[in-house]
């Protein structure tokens, strides 16, 4: 009986899949969405009361703005932000109070930063084009700073830290944390927000062989939504060997080992070495990616332990979909400024917002994303309101639904194929798909043009053979796909290769 | 505890979970799942000191457990709750609930005001009675509107009304409500064993986890 009971309650679920949800479910996914914790005893209530005197639309509003202005939320955003840069989120919620001041982590202007946009609603370009930093540091029981002497070399002389003078006066007992905020000119070419925060920089390390391409890497990738594969590993798991003893363990650059010497000694002999072993740098396949990263990559050349009081001209280079973007800028300040106003930028942060707050595998038409952009253009790219708008979209209003096994495959497949995509997706290819992507499911309206498409994926990965002969990726690439990525791909074709909604897109 | 947490488990699973990547839901994450927890347990000042480090923070002991983000790759370390998941939210539900036994009922937001005048009346004890003097009280030896009362509430307090639940369309309130009962009198156990083994079940659950 009771197993009849649950069948038919699955099955009056399964009849009812996609509507829209109750107020009391809205508030809990606006609790969980905004604040990350479950609506109270008290909100819970106040919503029947609401409903009762049919004002919940204005009460539910009202939430909305409410969940937005806490700390609950500016604790989420800034752990959603430190995660799409890749640096260590915090791990300690806020609101909890903490009984030892020792705990208290001191924050980085990077921080501060995130954390300013976020309760202050500024612009989502600030990310880049701030100007302003605040951070902390330790006076006693040791000198710390996260950030004071990153900036040093570029503040005027009149505002440097004598240390030492400071410390002298220190109390002997009593720790010291002291907040500093330095300003920046509004036009300072020198400057462009996080990027140039001692976080950032220390997270993506520059290194005489990566020339600050994994920088680069890191700005396209999170400003742009160009993520590429290196193709040589920048760290093994052995933390002791760095770039040089990967790519060439006898090398007098890279090895501590005396009996390892040879006599390379610079970069350029480094390399001509590498060449005849290790064909990367030479092959077009590898210009896919360094044609962009190198020239990116200049703008943070005089940017090492602290910033430079020099800008570094770079340029910013890139294809996306035959159109083509190349801008000389004189340093990462102008860097940061063309970058906001690329489409690709606008692109991409929009669709970073709808995948925290809407979901990632949920589809967007064209027409629906050019409504989004257009919302965030209106409201002055500034989080907080576009979030607001974003979490009153039919989208999110939407109840949980259960996917098919072939939404499920497609989503699996999307994934592997996106590593394919991060390589290609500058290539000039006209394939008769409505849009250069491996993951824009389906990749036509006519099955003979998914079909062809699907056996070229299909031979040059050999998937009849589980890939022990497949041409793609390139030997030298470093993702190279697990038994189980391939097995995803070749049930996927096998099963007509459904797109997001379970159609096939061959028979 | 071995015994319950393998009954637990069995009660867990035939309830049908789905795991993340089978669903469009997102999970909460580590931060949102301690400051929940923290809510739903209304964890003060003075009861914030009592709770594990591992409780409370995300620590190299709970990261794989919570799903922190690897910031090598970008991506969580565990696309969905598991196995970790399950340990560490059973510890941590004694924990909370080991920190708060000491508060008066009145400021207990796991209580009802119903099972409150109920408790405090059953033992002739006005505010001073806590979760701790609970312990002494059999959850079968309950009226059995204050052993329903005693579910709703805490559902209540997880999940919302019963329709929230059920929009999820994982399984039923009352058909989930009415197995926990069952799995409560199946022995003879206390009202703080009850509400341990309640609550646990609650925080497992996809319809908490994930919104």
């Amino acid at each position: 009986m009771k197993h009849l009971i649950y069948f038919l309650f699955i099955l009056s679920s399964s009849l009812s899949w996609g509507q829209t949800i109750s107020n009391q479910l809205y508030l809990t996914k606006l609790s969980k969405a905004l604040k990350g914790t479950v609506p109270t005893l008290a909100e819970r209530q106040e919503l029947d009361a609401a409903e009762s005197a049919h004002t919940d639309n204005s009460y539910l509003l009202g939430k909305i703005s409410e969940y937005t202005r806490t700390a609950y939320f500016q604790f989420k955003m800034k752990t959603l932000i430190d995660e799409h840069f890749r640096v260590n989120a915090s791990v300690k919620p806020l609101d909890i109070p903490s009984p030892y001041n020792f705990n208290y982590a001191a924050k980085s202007s990077y921080d501060y930063l995130v954390e300013k946009i976020i309760a202050t609603n500024m612009s989502w370009d600030s990310l880049l084009l701030a100007k302003s930093y605040t951070y902390d540091f330790f006076k006693y029981p040791y000198y710390y700073s996260t950030d004071k002497d990153f900036y040093k070399n570029i503040l005027n002389s009149k505002d440097h830290w004598d240390m030492e003078a400071d410390l002298q006066q220190a109390p002997n007992s009593i720790p010291i944390i002291l907040k500093e905020s330095v300003d920046f000119d509004p036009q300072d070419p020198r400057i462009a927000g996080v990027l140039t925060t001692s976080r950032f920089l220390n997270r993506y390390q520059n290194t005489a062989l990566n020339k600050n391409r994994r920088r680069a890497a890191a700005v396209f990738r999170s400003f742009l939504c160009d993520s590429m594969v290196a193709a040589i590993p920048a760290k093994t798991t052995d933390s002791e060997k760095t770039d040089f003893d990967v790519l060439l363990p006898a090398s007098s650059l890279g090895s501590s080992d005396a009996s390892a010497k040879t006599d390379i000694k610079t970069e350029e002999q480094l390399r001509r070495e590498l060449r005849k072993n290790d064909p990367h740098g030479t092959l077009p396949g590898c210009m896919a990616c360094h044609y962009k990263l190198d020239p990116l990559g200049k703008t943070f050349g005089l940017s090492a332990v602290g910033l430079s009081d020099k800008t570094s001209p770079g340029a910013l280079i890139y294809k996306n979909n035959n159109h083509s973007v190349n801008i000389p800028v004189s340093g990462v300040g102008e860097l940061a400024e063309k970058i906001v106003q690329q489409k690709e930028y606008v692109d991409c942060q929009v669709n970073l917002f709808w995948k925290w707050f809407i979901g990632q595998d949920v589809p967007q038409t064209t027409v629906r994303h050019n409504q989004l952009i257009t919302q965030f253009e209106n409201s002055g790219r500034r989080p907080i309101d576009f979030i607001s708008y974003l979490v009153q979209t039919p989208e999110f209003k939407i109840r949980p639904v259960l996917l098919t096994e072939n939404q499920i495959l497609a989503r699996k497949a999307s994934k592997v194929l996106k590593r394919c995509y991060d390589c290609h997706k500058d290539q000039d290819i006209n394939l008769q798909m409505k849009s250069w992507d491996m993951t824009d499911f389906p990749y036509s309206d006519k099955t003979e043009i998914n079909d062809g498409l699907l056996k070229q994926i299909n031979q040059a990965l050999d998937l009849e053979g589980d890939g022990a002969s497949r041409r793609m990726p390139p030997p030298e690439s470093l993702w190279q796909p697990s038994p189980e990525e391939l097995t995803i791909l070749k049930t996927w074709i096998a099963n007509g290769a459904p797109d997001y909604t379970g159609k096939r897109q061959v028979q | 505890m071995k015994k319950k947490l393998i009954g637990i488990i069995i009660l867990y699973t035939s309830l049908g979970q789905a795991s993340f990547e089978e669903n469009s839901r997102r999970y909460m994450s580590y931060g949102e799942l301690i400051s929940s927890l923290t809510a739903i347990f209304s964890i003060d000042e003075t009861t914030f000191s009592y709770i594990s480090q591992d409780c409370k923070e995300v620590t190299a002991n709970n990261k794989s457990d919570l799903g922190y983000n690897n910031s090598l790759t970008g991506e969580a370390i565990v696309s969905s709750p598991n196995s970790g998941y399950l340990r560490w939210i059973s510890n941590c539900t004694g924990n909370y609930i080991a920190s708060i036994s000491t508060k008066s009922l009145d400021t207990l937001n796991l209580v009802s005001k119903t099972s409150q005048d109920y408790f405090k009346s059953a033992i002739r004890v006005a505010n001073e009675l806590n979760l701790y003097q609970l312990a002494s009280i059999r959850y079968e030896t309950l009226p059995p509107e204050i052993q329903d009362d005693f579910i709703n509430h805490t559902f209540y307090l997880v999940f919302g009304p019963d329709e929230v639940f059920n929009q999820f369309g994982l399984a039923d309130a009352k058909v989930f409500k009415a197995e926990i009962k069952a799995h409560l009198l199946k022995t003879s156990r206390s009202v703080l064993e009850a509400l341990n083994i309640v609550m646990l079940n609650y925080l497992m659950r996809d319809e908490f986890l994930s919104y």
